[in-house]
């Protein structure tokens, strides 16, 4: 309770930024793995930014619970801010090379002339590009969250 | 304010302006890449086109828009008056009385195929339909009908959906009840046709049988069958009304379709079907003899906007009707050799091709594994694949339609040795018979007037460049003046040799034909001429080139290659009495100058030697043993082919395993490590009319395009070859010009928009089943004309606008683009498009060179065949476009070529289309998408030009993770600077294309890039943006770091 209670409202809005992006790279990792027309089809140039992501958040939540004074604590509350503010940052480079990756696969799905929506338009196919499509959306709920977040102050500096 | 909050303010901004920052650069960037299909999806335009209209080398010949319009629209009406076939024409019922009435019945009779807009279909807004035309042309039409039809079953409407991207509205036609307009790929077809036992529970009234005045009604029924890319009707797949699956043939009239035509004979007096489809349909029903049996049956294709009023003057007998058929038609397809091996199935252990642990990986792809088993279609997605799984074997040689029946019905009378008469390949009965199985053949026409066609003279000019000229006089019996067609065949002679060195023979093979206005009872004299090539046969085993047998060619004019095959038989003394279905109605001309055979005259082409480029096509060489038997006429029982997708084909048993896995794989080129390229400087000529004078744009092989191309830098030109993308690349130290590719089978899709007005206009109003079933040359080379001109006005000079493929069986889903079964045919129709587009500069690529013989697995599946059927059918028909058509540009098919994909194929395309036919064009690939069967490496070596893929200016070798190219992680620049001959081969691959558009309109204008209001967009996000971060940052660093005051209580 006591631990509740010293969190800031910047610290919950990066543990929800975290949830999002990692919901984000949980259908990411569903999607390359379903059946489909982008089962196995890994992007490392979004992997990249999104770990990254995840990553900094994570230190960012671990640094903030940790107590420091003086300058240190305000280096620290630096780096910490400097990180919150990469974030939606990483998220949106995300979201771009998922797009360029993607975009020729979607248009395919979607934009196909009529005669080859049959083939094209799988259960599987539709479902992929669903999948698809939401880990963008994620990826950008994750991007604003984590602005909003930035907002916010995550960790008290000492009076 | 708090310090606190202000921190927090800037802290927030700052990853607001940084967030929006790196949205702006990498959104920038990614448009960028995208830039034509955003051009396409919002209505801007990225490239514009200057032009020095006075001085440009193309000229349109006409000098309004308002002309052009009109040639577009004549050339289309034209189609339609010498495209429609009569096929059969009792009790006087064609041309239409004028005092009758039509009834009009079917579903497509109300709303043809196709009836909306895009590539088949221009959509301008004086487009005509079947009701409209005959209206024009003053014909009533029975209005209960109309109103039960139009109102109760179709309900025209327009269905609104809307632009996913711009959100603007897009206005469709649809109905209620219509036949559907996709066939899928090989799954159930519904024939959606009202059966007329229902149309009361339609709406339909009580009494509408007593509302059509039958003793003065004709009664006009149209069918459709629809066609599409990756499209492939499946036999025996046909599902009723009611949704049942009949397990009929789906191109047959179904029982449903029947029971209008049975409701059309007893309400109307005469009876007509119109057939309205690329398909040849199985008709047995309604021909004579038939359970429903009507009095005429034309063949109208696949009309575009004006076509409908050509074929109403051909009905009504405005003009006299000349259109023949393309296709023969039988009473089962399954007659048809060639349906013996369709579809398509897996070797019996075709996983042994895929990389993985167990088999060993892909030295181009360690670790990674790659399945040979397809999981995707034609677009690529799913698991890595080589796509190398499924195989045909198109074991019937050059029997391909009419030359498989009529070669059948000669031997039947003439060699009764050749046991044609067995039970094999017989669908009718317990043998086989020329009647029972071939309704209509190959070129049958009925003319309202009365003629006759009867060659006079032969000339054959018997060199490698060489014609043959026939004259034939046409005379009109009649007491009208009219249009006539005629058709000149050829037999050539069917030798000891060539049985014993399994060379075919066709007893029947159409060479040219020409259209001729003949006044009343008058003969006109019409020439024909044909290049002598066409007279050769490839002879693959002995001679290994192409021979000309010593022998008695007989020379024919017939409507059709059947009264042909009849005139050689008379010729030869044969009469019904022999067994002949009629006696000979014209006479044969012989030659008979080659008194020996001939194996060295047509050997050679274009300074080239001709031989076996294809030997690895033929399954046999992958066996190791006669696995195959293919189709031979002296033996028509023991060779009519089996279904080679029932035997089990083993890869790991073939004494060739590891060369068949690795072509399987698309190992057909190993990047050398050992011999530098040189890399491109800039030489200081630009591709410019400064330095492009009369003996560049003539000669290739001018010294200006070497140094031009060895300018090219090695990432550039190896990146360029193998990103086509849907425009060219931009090279460095070239300067050339950015060529936009366009599609449209029946011309540009692209609309002219009036600049005053805003009125929009579509010149892709070309029928090419009708251009087809005109079988006028002149008529083709007119369209190409049209065609080009119509670029020259849309300021579009590249198009993928003729499809050229042989029709090898009825099934084929795009059989709608292309020409026929026959490859002459193909071949004479191409030479005249594309002659008449490059004469205007239009660059016209006609697609799918290479055996596109279905849609069906059209990504990667092998076809399997000899070197007679390889360069005599499907390439034969591209050659006349290729080869003496001064064609640009050329699409090569998805599939494979025996184990190796077509792009691939040097023997094709750099042996016989560059060096025998002397082709210098573009050379483009179907869409790659990142399948794993086409390899950069044999493209480039097969002298491919461009690899189709959806990127824009992206002329470097290796894209990345996300770029189109993303299958080909091993070539790079680094993996390729050791390879000079990978290098000079890729500059010289530039060179055609360089060649190409210097010859072309492109010529007319330079085009430049010019910032759009999102370029604006995406620039002032930018810079706003970074300005507004890098002050945020800074003054948030700032009051980070400034000491805070102590408060002073």
């Amino acid at each position: 309770m006591n631990f509740m209670k010293k969190q800031t409202a910047g610290t919950f809005a990066t543990v929800i930024t975290l949830f999002f992006a990692l919901i984000s790279y949980i259908i990411y990792l569903v999607n390359i793995g379903m059946d489909g027309y982008f089962k196995n089809a890994k992007v490392p140039a979004a992997t990249r930014p999104a770990v990254t992501a995840i990553v900094l958040l994570c230190f960012v939540l671990i640094l903030t619970q940790l107590k420091f004074n003086g300058i240190v604590n305000r280096i620290i509350i630096f780096i910490t801010d400097l990180m919150r503010m990469a974030v939606p940052a990483l998220s949106i480079a995300t979201i771009c090379a998922l797009i360029f990756s993607r975009a020729t696969g979607l248009a395919f799905i979607y934009f196909s002339n009529e005669e080859v929506l049959l083939e094209v338009q799988t259960a599987a196919n539709i479902a992929s590009s669903q999948w698809t499509i939401a880990n963008m959306i994620f990826w950008g709920i994750t991007a604003i969250v984590g602005i909003v977040a930035s907002f916010l102050t995550i960790k008290k500096e000492e009076e | 304010m708090k310090r606190k909050t202000i921190t927090s303010l800037l802290r927030g901004t700052s990853t607001l302006m940084v967030s929006v920052l790196t949205l702006s650069l990498l959104g920038t960037s990614l448009a960028d890449s995208y830039r034509k299909n955003l051009d396409d999806v919002l209505g801007t335009q990225s490239y514009v086109t200057i032009s020095d209209a006075e001085n440009a080398r193309f000229q349109s010949d006409y000098g309004t828009i308002e002309e052009m319009k009109a040639a577009a629209k004549d050339i289309a009406v034209r189609q339609g008056e010498e495209g429609t076939v009569v096929m059969k024409n009792d009790n006087n019922v064609l041309p239409l009385a004028d005092t009758n009435t039509v009834a009009l019945l079917g579903l497509a009779a109300y709303a043809p195929y196709p009836y909306n807009s895009g590539d088949l279909l221009a959509g301008n807004e004086d487009g005509v339909d079947l009701v409209e035309a005959l209206n024009e042309a003053g014909v009533a039409i029975n209005q209960t009908l109309y109103d039960f039809y139009t109102e109760k079953l179709l309900n025209k409407h327009e269905v609104i959906t809307q632009n996913q991207w711009t959100g603007e509205d897009v206005v469709s036609i649809g109905f209620d009840h219509i036949y559907s307009t996709t066939v899928g790929d090989m799954i159930d077809y519904t024939i959606y046709e009202v059966p007329a036992d229902r149309y009361e529970e339609f709406g339909a009234p009580a009494d509408m049988k007593t509302q059509i005045d039958k003793e003065n009604t004709t009664a006009i029924c149209v069918f459709a069958r629809p066609g599409g890319e990756a499209n492939t009707y499946a036999p025996g797949s046909a599902v009723n009304f009611d949704g049942e699956k009949t397990g009929k043939d789906p191109l047959a009239l179904s029982e449903d379709e029947l029971s209008v035509v049975a409701y059309a004979k007893e309400t109307c007096d005469k009876v007509i079907v119109l057939l309205n489809t690329g398909n040849t349909m199985v008709i047995k029903d309604i021909v004579e003899g038939g359970a429903y049996e009507v009095d005429g049956i034309a063949y109208i294709g696949c009309p575009n906007d004006y076509q409908f009023t050509g074929i109403i003057n051909v009905l009504t007998g405005k003009v006299n009707a000349t259109g023949a058929l393309t296709d023969t038609f039988v009473a089962d397809n399954a007659a048809n050799p060639s349906v013996t091996n369709f579809g398509g199935d897996y070797y019996a252990d075709a996983d042994i091709v895929s990389a993985n642990a167990t088999n060993g990986y892909d030295y181009r792809y360690p670790n990674e594994e790659i399945s040979n088993i397809s999981t995707s279609g034609s677009f690529g997605g799913g698991l890595a694949n080589y796509s190398g799984g499924q195989y045909i074997v198109e074991a019937e040689g050059i029997y391909v339609g009419y030359k498989y029946f009529e070669t059948r019905y000669f031997d039947s009378i003439m060699n009764p040795e050749f046991n044609a008469s067995s039970s094999e390949g017989a669908t009718q009965g317990s043998v086989w018979n020329y009647k029972d199985e071939v309704i209509y053949s190959f070129g049958h026409t009925l003319s309202y007037l009365d003629y006759m066609q009867e060659i006079k003279s032969i000339e054959v000019e018997k060199t490698t460049e060489g014609n043959i000229t026939a004259v034939v006089a046409v005379t009109n019996q009649s007491n009208q003046d009219g249009k006539f067609l005629a058709q000149l065949y050829v037999q050539q002679p069917y030798t000891e040799y060539d049985m014993a060195n399994k060379v075919e023979k066709s007893a029947v093979m159409f060479l040219n034909s020409a259209k001729i206005d003949v006044p009343a009872g008058e003969t006109r004299e019409v020439e024909i001429t044909v290049p002598t090539k066409y007279l050769a046969s490839y002879d693959y085993t002995n001679a290994k080139t192409y021979i000309l047998d010593q022998g008695n060619y007989y020379f024919t004019a017939a409507a059709g290659s059947h009264e042909a095959v009849n005139n050689f038989l008379g010729a030869q003394g044969k009469t019904v009495e022999d067994g002949m279905t009629a006696n000979a109605t014209g006479s044969a001309i012989v030659w008979s100058d080659n008194a020996q055979l001939d194996t060295t005259t047509f050997s050679l082409s274009n300074n080239t030697i001709i031989t076996n480029v294809a030997d690895d096509a033929d399954l046999n060489y992958w066996t190791g043993e006669e696995t195959v038997t293919y189709l031979s006429r002296q033996d028509w029982a023991g060779t009519y082919p089996i279904n080679y997708n029932e035997v089990d084909i083993y890869i790991g048993n073939s004494p060739r395993k590891d060369e068949w896995i690795a072509t399987l794989r698309g190992q057909i080129y190993a990047i050398q490590t050992d011999v530098p390229a040189a890399e491109g400087r800039d030489n200081g000529v630009r591709f410019s009319t400064e330095y492009i004078q009369y003996e560049e744009l003539t000669t290739i092989g001018a010294s200006y395009w070497d140094t031009l191309v060895a300018s090219i830098t090695i990432d550039e030109a190896v990146g360029a070859v193998i990103h086509g993308g849907s425009r060219s690349d931009v090279l460095t130290n070239v300067e050339n010009p950015i060529v936009l590719q366009n599609e449209g089978v029946n011309g540009f899709t692209t609309a002219y928009v009036d600049e005053i007005t805003g009125e929009k206009y579509r010149f892709n109003v070309t029928s090419m089943t009708l251009l087809g079933s005109s079988f006028n040359p002149e008529l083709a080379y007119d369209w190409g004309m049209v065609l080009g001109n119509s670029g020259l006005w849309l300021d579009r000079y590249s198009l993928w606008g003729i499809g050229l493929t042989q029709r090898r069986t009825p099934y084929n889903g795009r059989n709608y683009e292309y020409v026929s079964e026959d490859p002459m045919l193909t071949n004479r129709i191409g030479y005249g498009v594309l002659n008449g587009c490059t004469e205007k500069g239009i660059i016209n690529g006609p697609k799918h060179m290479g055996f596109n013989d279905q849609e069906h697995n059209r990504n990667g599946i092998a076809a399997y065949m000899n070197e007679q059927k390889f360069r005599e059918t499907d390439l034969r028909g591209f050659q006349g476009a290729l080869d003496e058509g001064n064609g640009l540009a050329v699409m090569v098919a998805f599939n494979r070529i025996g184990a190796n994909n077509a792009s691939h194929h040097v023997g094709l395309l750099k042996t016989i289309l560059r060096e025998e036919w002397g082709f210098t064009g573009i050379i483009s690939t179907d869409m790659m998408n990142n399948s794993y069967y086409f390899t950069p490496e044999a493209m480039v070596m097969a002298t491919v030009t461009q690899v189709a893929d959806f990127g824009g200016d992206d002329n470097h070798i290796n894209l990345g993770e996300g770029g189109v190219d993303a299958v080909w992680p091993y070539i790079s620049e680094e993996s390729v600077m050791n390879d000079s001959n990978l290098v000079e081969q890729a500059r010289e691959n530039l060179k055609y294309q360089l060649y190409t558009f210097a010859n072309s309109a492109v010529m007319n204008v330079s085009t430049e890039r010019v910032n759009v209001w999102w370029d604006d967009v995406f620039a002032t996000t930018t810079n706003v943006s970074g300005v507004l971060a890098v002050i945020s940052i800074f003054a948030w660093i700032g009051l980070c770091f400034v000491p805070t005051k102590k408060k002073e209580d």
